[in-house]
């Protein structure tokens, strides 16, 4: 997957997206199963087409409202993006469509994306039942990641 | 100074110095390797090398208890403390070596050196040590000042007993006296983390004797045993389990087992292609200047220095520090795995790794 | 920190178990069960153990599998990391549902709920029984709880009090190996032996309750013309913290780290992973395993086995009838289903025989296998009486980040309400400061990553400031009411209603009444006066409709939502003769002389503490009570 002509430009994306660099995705270990399962569900040619109109943006000097106008607003890419942030975030796979399908359904995409969410992070928190901080650690003030 | 041979307090403190220095060295070598592993797989692996790892940093802390109680000053922060992975021989006259890789056969073929257990229990004289295939193992973890004679022993069990027997020695001639260090910095169990031992603080010669028998218990096990005195069993066999794929059934083993005798109990899954393969012995200069990976490296092994420094400090007075870093541990793992889920640029399928020394 | 190693030898299998009569038989691995099965083998006697749900997890590989398990799991619910099997069902909060048109539901949720109240408390049925997802707090009961009927005309007495059982308290406080502070603790009335300090030292606040502690400084309230000043104060725990050099007159503690059978995992100290329920990763928090580890490995004993007294567990192993002697009134067998697949409903029947039962099923279960037996007791409280504690939420955002959703569930709580005069007229309740936000009302985090993505537009930098604004600065309180015996709560059995395997399956009938309500109520106004004080903006909202809309009543005009508080208790509780009661002080049936109901079942009352930590302790004075019973019949 990692060879896959997109993948690049899906991290490169996902960064844009998540508000974390592609050093700190990567280091989640989980980017190359996010692809998949955004071209299991959606197809390797609709996640070309998204990545498309991404990479038309990508070095906008506005890139964030371009983000909003090309792709958040936009009803075919909308909701893809709004899933790849929650993938991201809480390694969940929302269903997109009204009606589940073989692929399409609520899940979590693997234990491991579970324990990586980055939501946990951005809080200067841990993900329930995986990496602890330590005792004693909830005494003192979180450290929250500058963004 | 006589360095088969202890002779003198001062004698004793700079072997003590050595063990610390010894007990740390197995650290990022274990770490590393389980940082390593891919999280999902290989999971009772993980486990194995964690438990170690944590009774390595028991280790470090009773041999911070045995220099204190005897007067010393722990010091992890000197220029050589850490390493320089591969540690080399000096003079290169063994294939031997320890490094900061990936898990791998290879790598595990080094840990069960290091853990190695001692096959006679005297002390080795320098010169008749010469030729052991592990001797130079020791010289080379211990990187002591090259312009002494080397300490000289077969195994890391033969070290303890040498150090052993010094405390008897001086005890005979000093009496009391030896233990002149300041109880109140002893590191006492409320603040060890984990572990099948108990951190035992050090005030006379009993309590030295327990201490130094727990270390090479833990280490190579109980005079060879699999199972260790207290039922534990010691590092090398835990080692052999991953290797044989297979657990050792305490019930199977009898006194006086050891190496000859495979492990008889359940399987135990290693799978060595589940690992990221990281560079062996990544240096700094690897990473791209300018890059999120390489200050990610370089925060990493700033971290590890303070993790060093915060103990270091729990070593020399407040050991209630011991505690805290704890939740330093943690984070530095969580920092470590980014960087070995990250390929190095330019660098076909290599991924990064921790770095724990920066170069000066 | 002392492995809690499993041996593996020897495990017997249903055929050769049949044929023993054992000493004792015990239904039921959680801690009830393991705590007597552990003082009876190791005093030489033979014990067999019947589990109805699986048992593999005793191997690292076996809890990580849970844990794993748990991972994957889209719906976390406290039974989500165990294995489901349809022949020893589990409750599932999940399936609780509204009742429709206050018609009984019967559907396919384990339960059948007769209302008016369903009931969404759960427990497990796996080896280790519901410590597996306890959330560990361990607070004593009030010398005051024992007695609400002679002190505030509610409920009913105990036919034994506080100072009989406290000395059982602390073989409790041992076998759990609870962390707290015993000075903060003597404040509220408690009663301690000696020098008496708790195993391990109290787990530090967390940095949340330390904001809510700061904030509420002073704060007073006057309620029946007393004044109660309210303050943070830690709650003890079942967790692994740092052993206390001054307990046991200076011996110190050495805790039990985690359950395994080849030394691969040490277990931990609580590292706050902020899931002890439902699952420990690092086993810092105490489960029954832990003390079935030590029990297992009486077999290995020079006097057990030279006497070929032996224990033995069979799980999967579903107790499905108490048989009774007519002539003697004895229990002379219990028959069993056991099941091998976990998706099959194929099954073995067979029956077990010992020379004394123990029932240590849970609250449900209990009464549950007796009244399936036909044996509803010389009283008919066999069922009656059902307690748990109803919980009120109430949740806001503390002026500034806190810290939320780090440390273990709960470090702080506010106490000094547990007891007072007040009492005649509404129940009393204690305050935990949740740590993990406001997951218990809302589902959040979850929830809130949604509303900021779906509905605030919200990506990139903004999202981050986002989650840390709106998840940081959670603040939940839980107020546990105490919730007196009536005697119409209740569970029963009714053939119309069974699992796989045949067995009838609990139905639960249950209702608030007002006492209990105006405690409800009461808690709702004392968040409203500390959300004041803190500066903190009130979210509470109940929804009659929403998805826990089946806990929703009004109240002297004003509407509320309670929860269910996993404490079931008072089924089959003691009393002083067989015409007011199901058992004895020492859980002994009335009826039949060689059946102890042990657990929480037996419980009078159970005032503002959570159950396990008393019943725990009425365990170990049981066990005393079975070893004279053993004693003096041995040879007969
Ligand atoms: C989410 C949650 C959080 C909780 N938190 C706390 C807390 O913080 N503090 C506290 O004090 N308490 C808490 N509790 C309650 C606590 O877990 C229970 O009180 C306690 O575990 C009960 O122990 P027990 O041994 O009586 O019963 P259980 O642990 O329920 O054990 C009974 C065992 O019997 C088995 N069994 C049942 N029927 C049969 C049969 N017919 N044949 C064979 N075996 C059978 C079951 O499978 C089970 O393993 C909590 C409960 C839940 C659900
Ligand atoms: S907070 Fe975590 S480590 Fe501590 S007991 Fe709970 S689950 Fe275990």
């Amino acid at each position: 997957m990692s060879g896959h002509s997109d993948f690049k430009l899906f991290l490169e994306f996902s960064a844009a997206i998540t508000g974390y660099s592609q050093f700190q995705l990567q280091g989640t270990g989980q980017a190359e199963l996010y692809f998949s399962t955004l071209i299991e569900v959606v197809g390797a040619g609709v996640v070309s087409e998204m990545l498309g109109v991404y990479r038309d943006i990508a070095s906008h000097e506005y890139l964030d409202e371009m983000l909003k106008q090309h792709i958040f607003a936009d009803a075919r890419w909308g909701p893809i993006a709004r899933n790849v942030i929650k993938l991201w975030y809480v390694g969940t796979w929302y269903q997109l469509d009204k009606f589940p399908n073989a692929v399409d359904f609520k899940r979590i995409v693997s234990p491991i994306a579970y324990t990586e969410g980055l939501l946990w992070r951005t809080i200067g928190a841990n993900p329930s039942g995986a990496k602890a901080p330590g005792y004693g650690s909830w005494a003192n003030p979180p450290t929250i990641p500058p963004t | 100074m006589n360095l088969s041979r202890i002779c003198t307090l001062v004698d004793l403190k700079y072997y003590l110095a050595c063990a610390l220095q010894l007990e740390h060295a197995t650290i990022p070598p274990y770490l590393t390797a389980m940082y390593s592993l891919i999280p999902g797989t290989n999971t009772e692996v993980a486990r194995i090398l964690r438990v170690v790892a944590v009774e390595e940093m028991l280790h470090l802390a009773l041999v911070a208890n045995l220099l204190n109680a005897v007067g010393g000053e722990p010091n992890l922060l000197s220029k050589d403390f850490i390493p320089d992975y591969p540690a080399y021989l000096p003079d290169g006259e063994s294939e031997f070596q320890v490094s900061i890789e990936a898990f791998s056969p290879r790598a595990l073929d080094t840990f069960l050196r290091i853990e190695q257990p001692s096959r006679k229990h005297s002390l080795v004289e320098g010169e008749a040590a010469k030729d052991r295939p592990y001797y130079t193992n020791l010289r080379a973890l211990l990187k002591v000042d090259p312009n002494v004679p080397r300490l000289a022993f077969d195994t890391i069990g033969d070290f303890y007993e040498a150090i052993r027997e010094g405390f008897k020695y001086l005890y005979l001639t000093m009496g009391p006296a030896l233990f002149k260090g300041d109880p109140a910095r002893q590191l006492t169990p409320e603040y060890y983390y984990s572990g099948g031992g108990k951190l035992l603080p050090v005030v006379d010669l009993r309590s030295a004797f327990d201490a130094i028998q727990l270390i090479s218990d833990q280490g190579e096990g109980y005079e060879g045993h699999i199972f260790g005195h207290e039922g534990e069993l010691a590092h090398y066999y835990r080692f052999k389990q991953i290797q044989y794929g297979k657990y050792y059934m305490k019930e199977h083993c009898q006194q006086g087992h050891n190496d000859d005798h495979p492990p008889t109990g359940p399987e135990l899954d290693v799978d060595f292609n589940s690992v990221y393969p990281i560079k062996p012995n990544a240096k700094l200069r690897d990473y791209p200047e300018g890059s999120e990976l390489r200050a990610a490296a370089v925060d990493f092994a700033m971290s590890y220095n303070e993790f060093l420094g915060l103990i270091n400090k729990a070593f020399n007075g407040q050991p209630a520090l011991l505690m805290e870093s704890v939740p330093q541990m943690f984070r530095l793992k969580e920092k470590a795995q980014a960087l070995v889920r990250n390929k190095i640029p330019g660098m076909e399928n290599l991924h990064a790794a921790p770095i724990f020394k920066l170069p000066k | 920190m002392a492995y809690a190693q499993v041996p593996l030898r020897n495990v017997v299998d249903h055929e050769t178990a049949s044929k023993i009569l054992y000493d004792v038989v015990i239904v039921g691995s959680g801690v009830a069960g393991a705590i007597i099965a552990n003082e009876l083998s190791r005093n030489g006697f033979s014990v067999l153990i019947l589990e109805a749900g699986p048992g593999h997890d005793f191997t690292i590989p076996g809890h990580e599998k849970n844990l794993y398990r748990f991972y994957s799991a889209v719906a976390k619910d406290s039974n989500a990391p165990y294995p489901a099997t349809p022949n020893a069902r589990m409750p599932r909060d999940f399936e609780t549902k509204k009742l429709v048109n206050g018609a009984p539901d019967t559907s396919n949720s384990y339960f059948v709920q007769n209302g008016p109240f369903p009931l969404e408390s759960t427990y497990a049925k796996v080896v280790g029984g519901t410590t597996m997802h306890w959330q560990g707090s361990t607070p004593r009961m009030l010398p005051d709880d024992f007695m609400t009927e002679s002190n505030y005309g509610q409920g009913r007495d105990w036919p034994i009090g506080y100072d009989e059982i406290e000395p059982y308290y602390q073989m409790a406080e041992r076998e759990m190996g609870v962390s707290g502070d015993v000075e903060s603790q003597k404040d509220l009335g408690l009663r301690f032996a000696g020098q008496y300090v708790y195993p391990m030292q109290e787990l530090p606040l967390s940095y949340l309750d330390k904001q809510v502690s700061e904030g509420l400084h002073g704060a007073q309230v006057s309620l029946d013309g007393e004044i109660y000043s309210m303050s943070v104060r830690t709650i003890p725990q079942a967790r692994n913290g740092v052993p206390n050099p001054k307990y046991d007159e200076g011996k110190g503690y050495q805790p039990v780290g985690a359950v395994n059978t080849h030394q691969t995992s040490l277990g931990e100290r609580c590292q706050g992973n902020n899931n002890c329920v439902p699952i420990c990763p690092v086993q810092a928090k105490y489960d029954a395993r832990k003390t079935l580890a030590k029990a297992l490995g009486n077999n290995a004993l020079e006097k057990n086995i030279s006497s070929g007294k032996r224990i033995d567990l069979l799980y999967q192993t579903v107790a499905s009838k108490v048989w009774i002697d007519p002539a003697t009134d004895r229990v002379s067998r219990i028959s069993y289903k056991a099941y091998g697949a976990l998706q099959s409903s194929e099954h073995k029947s067979g029956e077990v025989r010992g020379r004394i039962f123990v029932i240590a099923a849970n609250a449900v279960e209990t009464p549950r296998l007796m009244l399936a037996s036909g044996l509803p007791s010389t009283s008919g409280l066999m069922g009656c009486n059902l307690m748990d504690h109803p919980y009120l939420l109430a949740w806001g955002l503390m002026p500034k980040p806190a810290g939320t959703f780090r440390g273990t569930q709960s470090t702080g709580g506010i106490e000094e309400l547990r007891s007072g005069s007040f009492r005649r007229n509404q129940a009393a309740f204690r305050v935990d400061i949740h740590n993990d936000g406001w997951g218990w009302a809302t589902g959040s985090p979850y929830s809130d990553l949604l509303d900021l993505v779906d509905n605030q537009n919200k990506f990139s930098k903004d999202l981050r400031s986002g989650l840390v604004d709106r998840l940081s600065r959670q603040l939940l309180l839980a107020f546990m009411v105490e919730l007196p015996a009536i005697k119409s709560n209740r569970v029963t059995v009714d053939s119309r209603y069974c699992d796989a395997l045949g067995n009838e399956r609990p139905a639960i009938t249950f209702d608030l009444p007002d006492y209990v309500k105006a405690g409800l109520a009461y808690s709702r106004q004392i968040s409203r006066t500390i959300f004041q004080r803190l500066g903190v903006e009130d979210c509470t909202h109940y929804d009659p409709y929403g998805e826990v809309g089946f806990g929703y009543f009004t109240f002297a005009g004003q509407g509320y939502l309670f929860r269910g508080g996993n404490h079931f208790a008072g089924t089959h509780l003691m009393g002083h003769s067989r015409n007011d009661s199901v058992v004895n002080s020492w859980q002994r049936s009335w009826d039949h002389e060689n059946l102890y109901l042990v657990g929480a079942g037996s419980m009078c009352s159970i005032g503002t503490a959570n159950t396990t930590l008393t019943l725990a302790a009425l365990s170990f004075r049981s066990a005393e009570q079975i070893l004279k019973d053993l004693t003096s019949t041995s040879g007969t």
